[in-house]
């Protein structure tokens, strides 16, 4: 009885010993969601319409996979839940800017044509690139205050939550932030009064908004872990061109109507005008060239001191506010532990000529890159060329500041 | 504005079992389940063969009356994909009862009723988990009263019969998900579109929805029993399924979502606070008014045969095989009768489960017994419905128990039960597999039987 008793007592522990060792590799997290490193678990990019992939004017499913932050989430292998638009878009990006009868926009939609959130038949559990175009820095944690700037897609990608909510819904690990763009843009691109300074945020709201938002990120596990980007110089983007250069044109060439005629204020400076302080946006600048070659019965003349155009104190005001929102920025990076990308050395230190003094408005690259590579058909954001640059630029950054080995994008 | 049906109510079927194969319960008697529930070929001399194996009846002497209970004490959690954490089940404890009566009328003949409760679940998460869309809390509960007879009918053949009513009940708690809901019509948007399209993001909740309803019916229990020799003795039975229909109530209580629309002419020109756009939804006569809601549940036909081998005067040695049929389980049906509230169907996709165990059981005295038992069975839930409410999967499970006799008539069981679910991927308010489940329990059985 005694052997009987012992047999059974082995084999119940063979047993036990048999099913504790059970093991099943496909009982652990999908491979497809590991990322390279534990700190990018749930990573989550903050920003503006550069960061939410807004191209050529417009947005679409496109676009936004394009976008710097979805592809530094794809080097980082991580999940990454972009808020993917239906096309055409909302609004559709433009795909040929001059025509006689205006920009024409994918599908043939207008500035105003708005489709809505893809449906997924996989709901994202949470939204990793929470970023709206038009955003400034007070939309990071408030939609619905009088200086707010909610805009279709702010519902659209938001839901009626602030990109700080959004933000930790997803209990990140790790973030980015490039916020501060339109507290200047605004004020740059404004079609009535180029360069309008009454519509930049005064630098000590910015600091204040801009720390509301980091605060918002230090009540989750991503506090002190990411990048801070500094704001863009917008006065650098092609969207804009310097007042010398119509100057030069005109000039210079036949390729201005007989019956456009540049202001001599557009002379540089050397030649006693102010021409090379003065930018003068492409839409109003090539709108009255376009004008002036459909009725050459009358003279038509840009003139360096029309409030379309940025003039020199203005711009000298926009580089300030760049200058001091950077130093805020970069001051909170460097307090609060983050790495720190200042576009604007990304973007000076690209090879002459890269970004053009003017459109090319005829020819084959009128149609594909008026802009040039590195900008989109809106002369304003970059095109998917330069986000591969930023999304290089943050990996290096953030290989250097937390020693990672996140491979940069070939 | 129409809201999709409530995967909630629709989960019912997919309970969190207890302890066995699907909702089933094994464990309707201590002295069985101290053997790995092995009693096909031999059930204890406590009346538990009304459930075991009504012919079981035939032969067994005297009056004996018995009554037993278990004491469940599951645990388990989810360990999330994508977050990385690991929510646990909240603490319950569940007594499954057992009673029952049996008579010997002559040499032949035994009848008995007995009380107990073979399907069964219970499910608690907390709130926040995000399986809340699927349930949070989810009890199911059936009784059934059978009635049986046993009758020998040659020498080494006997058969049993019982009718068994079944009273059952279920209570559902469930979040719904304004994301996947469809949008009402403003906005100029088309209909169909959801809440999702306009940014409202996955796992917003803003409906607590709750079903609770009852429902009866009757299932046939028929046994057999051979004797091969004086050692061997092979045996099972055989319960038909039944599809109890529940009626009962189901409501829904508003939960603050806080989302409020920037304006954004001129889709929408002025803010607009969701909560009270929805709040219009939760008025009589509305969508999600409260009302009276139907749905159907299958009891599952299952059928056990195995042998028992008395190997010497001290030593038995059991098995049983045991298949459960899950696979009437196909879809689920909630009907509800607001017409404003859209009946559904969910895919439930159940197969049937299979269970070997194996028991051993030692007379040690005259008085005392010790018996051992390890039984292993397969997942009735396929891969795409393993949910917070059905957390199931293929289980080890390990038993020990103690009969002793107390006095001439008064005999106590006790049993101790481990159960050891397979870690089991599975889903969280997703239509994907999203992560890893883990199960256990504790059993704790006791049991007293007077023989008069």
């Amino acid at each position: 009885m005694r052997r009987t008793t012992k047999l059974i007592g082995a084999a119940a522990l063979g047993l036990l010993v048999g099913v504790g060792a059970c093991h099943n590799d496909k009982l652990l997290r999908p491979a497809a969601l590991t990322p390279v490193d534990p700190l990018f678990d749930r990573y989550v990019s903050m920003g503006n319409s550069i960061t939410a992939g807004f191209q050529s004017g417009g947005i679409n499913d496109s676009t936004q996979v394009q976008s710097y932050a979805n592809l530094l989430g794809k080097q980082m292998q991580t999940p990454f839940f972009m808020p993917l638009l239906s096309r055409p878009g909302c609004p559709p990006p433009i795909d040929s800017v001059f025509r006689a009868a205006g920009p024409h926009r994918v599908g043939g939609g207008t500035a105003a044509t708005c489709a809505l959130r893809r449906s997924q038949s996989i709901p994202p559990p949470w939204i990793s690139d929470v970023a709206v175009p038009g955003a400034e820095v007070m939309d990071g944690t408030n939609n619905l205050d009088t200086a707010s700037n909610p805009n279709t897609l702010t519902t659209l990608i938001l839901g009626g939550l602030t990109q700080s909510q959004m933000m930790q819904r997803a209990n990140p690990t790790f973030v980015t932030v490039w916020l501060g763009n339109n507290d200047v843009l605004g004020a740059a691109t404004n079609a009535a009064n180029a360069g309008d300074s009454t519509k930049i945020t005064d630098s000590t709201l910015f600091a204040n908004r801009y720390k509301a938002v980091l605060d918002s990120i230090d009540a989750t596990p991503a506090s002190g872990k990411g990048v801070l980007l500094g704001v863009a110089n917008v006065t650098l983007v092609p969207f804009f061109s310097q007042g010398q250069v119509y100057f030069s044109i005109k000039n210079t060439t036949a390729n201005f109507p007989a019956n456009f005629v540049v202001g001599a204020n557009c002379a540089p400076s050397s030649l006693g005008g102010k021409g090379d302080s003065v930018l003068v946006p492409f839409q109003f600048g090539l709108t009255l060239v376009g004008t002036a070659a459909a009725d050459p019965l009358n003279t038509y003349t840009l003139s360096c001191t029309e409030p379309q155009t940025v003039q020199p104190a203005e711009l000298l005001r926009l580089v300030r506010a760049v200058t001091q929102y950077n130093a805020t920025i970069s001051a909170q990076a460097t307090a609060r532990g983050y790495a720190y990308v200042d576009p604007n050395a990304l973007f000076t230190a690209l090879p002459p000529g890269s970004i053009p003094p003017f459109p090319t408005t005829v020819g084959p690259s009128a149609v594909t890159a008026p802009f040039g590579a590195f900008f989109s058909r809106d002369g304003v954001h970059p095109s998917a060329a330069s986000h591969k640059l930023l999304a290089n630029a943050l990996i290096q950054a953030i290989n250097a500041k937390y020693g990672t080995t996140v491979a940069p994008i070939p | 504005m129409r809201f999709a049906p409530y995967a909630l109510l629709l989960s019912i079927a997919v309970p969190a079992a207890l302890t066995a194969q699907g909702f089933a319960v094994n464990e309707l008697g201590t002295c069985s389940m101290g053997r790995g529930g092995v009693a096909g070929a031999s059930p204890c001399a406590d009346g538990s063969a009304i459930w075991y194996n009504p012919a079981g009846l035939a032969g067994l002497a005297g009056t004996h009356f018995s009554v037993g209970g278990t004491l469940i004490t599951p645990h388990g959690g989810f360990t999330d994909d994508f977050f990385g954490v690991k929510t646990d089940m909240l603490h319950q404890s569940f007594v499954v009862p057992n009673v029952y009566l049996t008579h010997q009328f002559s040499n032949r003949l035994g009848a008995g009723v007995g009380f107990f409760a073979p399907y069964g679940l219970g499910t608690k998460w907390p709130t926040d988990f995000n399986g809340r869309f699927d349930a949070y809390n989810t009890q199911l509960r059936s009784f059934y009263i059978q009635p049986t007879v046993g009758y020998q009918v040659t020498s080494w053949l006997s058969l049993g019969l019982g009718v068994a009513y079944i009273h059952s009940t279920v209570e559902l708690h469930q979040r719904a998900d304004l994301s996947q809901q469809a949008l009402p019509g403003f906005f100029g948007l088309p209909p169909g579109v959801t809440f999702a399209t306009i940014g409202v993001p996955t796992n917003t909740d803003f409906a607590d929805a709750t079903l609770n309803a009852s429902g009866n019916g009757i299932a046939f229990n028929g046994g057999i029993k051979i004797k091969v020799s004086d050692r061997l003795t092979i045996g099972g039975h055989f319960i038909t399924r039944k599809a109890i229909k529940y009626k009962g109530d189901a409501t829904f209580t508003q939960v603050p979502t806080g989302l409020v629309l920037a304006p954004a002419p001129p889709l929408i020109p002025t803010p607009v606070p969701l909560d009270l756009v929805l709040a219009a939804q939760f008025l009589p006569d509305s969508a999600l008014s409260a009302g009276s809601a139907t749905t159907a549940i299958t009891m599952p036909d299952q059928g056990i045969i195995g042998f028992a081998y008395k190997a010497t005067e001290r030593w038995t040695f059991m098995a049983d095989y045991q298949q459960i049929v899950w696979g009437w389980f196909n879809s689920l049906t909630i009907d509800f009768a607001n017409a404003k509230t859209p009946d559904r169907t969910q895919y439930e996709g159940f197969k049937d489960s299979h269970a070997i165990r194996l028991g051993v059981e030692f007379q040690q005295s005259a008085k005392t017994t010790i018996r051992a038992g390890y039984l292993h069975h397969s997942a009735g839930a396929p891969v795409q419905t393993v949910t917070p409410l059905l957390p199931e999967g293929a289980r080890n499970e390990f038993t020990v128990g103690l009969g002793a006799q107390l006095s001439s008539g008064l005999h106590f069981d006790a049993a101790y039960q481990f159960i050891q679910q397979q870690d089991r991927r599975g889903r969280a308010g997703t239509t994907f597999n999203n992560g890893l489940y883990t199960f256990g329990a504790h059993l704790f059985g006791a049991g007293l039987s007077y023989t008069f």
